[in-house]
C-alpha cells in the first residue's frame, strides 16, 4: 500500500471516527456530570486536537512492503505504547491527570480496549477461516469427484 | 468402454463426464489425463528445461525479475509474468493471494487468521503463504460463493 492510500484509508478514516466519538463523548459526559458548564468557541478545537493526537501513532503501522506476522506484532506493540504515551502526556499537560494511580488505571484501560478490539477481530477472522475451510474442502471434493 | 462425443457451442461448458460402476485406477488415469491435458508448463531448474503439469503446481511466486512455479519436489523458473499466469489459469483454480503469490486452491490445505485482517494459507506441501488483506475478499468470493475465477 502506498503512503497516499494508507493516509486516506487508514489515517483519515481513523481521524474522523475519533473526531465523532470524542465529540459525542464530550457532549454526553458533559450533559451528565457538568450540565451547567459553558464553553467558548475554542472548545470546538479539542476534538480536532485529541483526534489528531490519537491518530498520529498509527503512522508507525505504515509499510510499503507486506509486513510479516512478527513485524506486525512489533508495530502493533509500538502503536499501543505510543498511543498510551500520547494520551497520558496530553492529559497530564492539560491538568486532567493528577495522580499516579489514575495514570496507571487509564493506561491499563487503554491496554484492555486495545486487546479487546484485537481479540474481537481475531474471533471474526477465525469464523471466516472456518467457513472458508469448509467451503474449500467442498470445492476440492467436487473437483476430485468431477461433479 | 463406450465413448461418446457431443458437440456443444459454449467453450466454457466443455466437460468430460465419465460414467462408471467403480472408480478404478484406469478411470483415475483418464481423469488425471483429462485434467492436465493442454495445461503443461515448461520451466528451468538447475540449468535444465522441464515440462510439468499445471495441476502439480502448488503456487507461483514472483521474486525479483523472475516467476517461479513450486511443485512438491521442485521449483521451476518461468519466463512469464505473474499477472499473466493469474489471468490464464484463473479457471484452473489459481488465484492471487498477495502481490507476489498466486496459489492453487486445489493444493491449499486451509487458512488461518494472521493479524490485521490477513490470513495465512497453509499449503498441502507444508508451506505457509501470507494472504494480503486486499486479496481476501476475492478469495472469499471464489471459495465461499463460487463466483469469479471461472469456477
Amino acid at each position: 500500500m502506498d503512503f497516499k492510500t494508507f493516509f486516506i484509508k487508514k489515517i483519515m478514516m481513523s481521524f474522523f471516527i475519533s473526531l465523532t466519538c470524542i465529540t459525542g463523548a464530550m457532549a454526553l459526559i458533559g450533559m451528565l456530570f457538568e450540565p451547567s458548564v459553558r464553553f467558548g468557541y475554542e472548545a470546538f478545537l479539542s476534538p480536532f486536537i485529541f483526534g489528531t493526537l490519537g491518530t498520529l501513532p498509527m503512522l508507525v503501522k505504515y509499510s510499503k512492503k507486506e509486513l510479516t506476522i512478527k513485524q506486525t506484532i512489533m508495530r502493533s506493540a509500538m502503536h499501543l505504547m505510543l498511543l498510551e504515551a500520547v494520551i497520558l502526556t496530553s492529559l497530564y499537560l492539560v491538568g486532567l491527570l493528577t495522580s499516579i494511580p489514575m495514570a496507571i488505571s487509564l493506561g491499563v484501560s487503554i491496554l484492555l480496549i486495545d486487546v479487546t478490539v484485537n481479540l474481537v477481530l481475531w474471533i471474526q477472522d477465525s469464523r471466516t477461516a472456518k467457513q472458508f475451510n469448509e467451503a474449500l474442502q467442498k470445492l476440492q471434493r467436487e473437483y476430485t469427484c468431477g461433479e | 468402454m463406450h465413448v461418446q462425443i457431443r458437440n456443444i457451442k459454449d467453450k466454457a461448458r466443455e466437460r468430460l463426464i465419465i460414467e462408471c460402476v467403480e472408480v478404478t485406477s484406469d478411470i483415475e488415469s483418464i481423469r488425471a489425463y483429462a485434467l492436465t491435458k493442454g495445461t503443461t508448463l515448461s520451466g528451468s531448474c538447475e540449468e535444465r528445461i522441464y515440462q510439468f503439469n499445471l495441476a502439480d503446481v502448488s503456487y507461483f511466486e514472483a521474486f525479483g525479475e523472475h516467476v517461479y512455479a513450486y511443485t512438491k519436489s521442485r521449483h521451476y523458473k518461468l519466463n512469464v509474468r505473474l499477472y499473466m499466469l493469474e489471468s490464464t489459469y484463473a479457471d484452473h483454480h489459481f488465484i492471487r493471494c498477495s502481490k507476489s503469490f498466486v496459489i492453487n486452491l486445489m493444493k491449499l490445505e486451509s487458512i488461518s487468521p494472521a493479524l490485521n485482517g490477513r490470513f495465512t494459507a497453509h499449503m498441502k506441501s507444508g508451506e505457509k503463504i501470507l494472504i494480503s488483506r486486499q486479496y481476501v475478499p476475492a478469495l472469499k468470493r471464489v471459495v465461499l460463493e463460487g463466483v469469479g475465477n471461472g469456477l
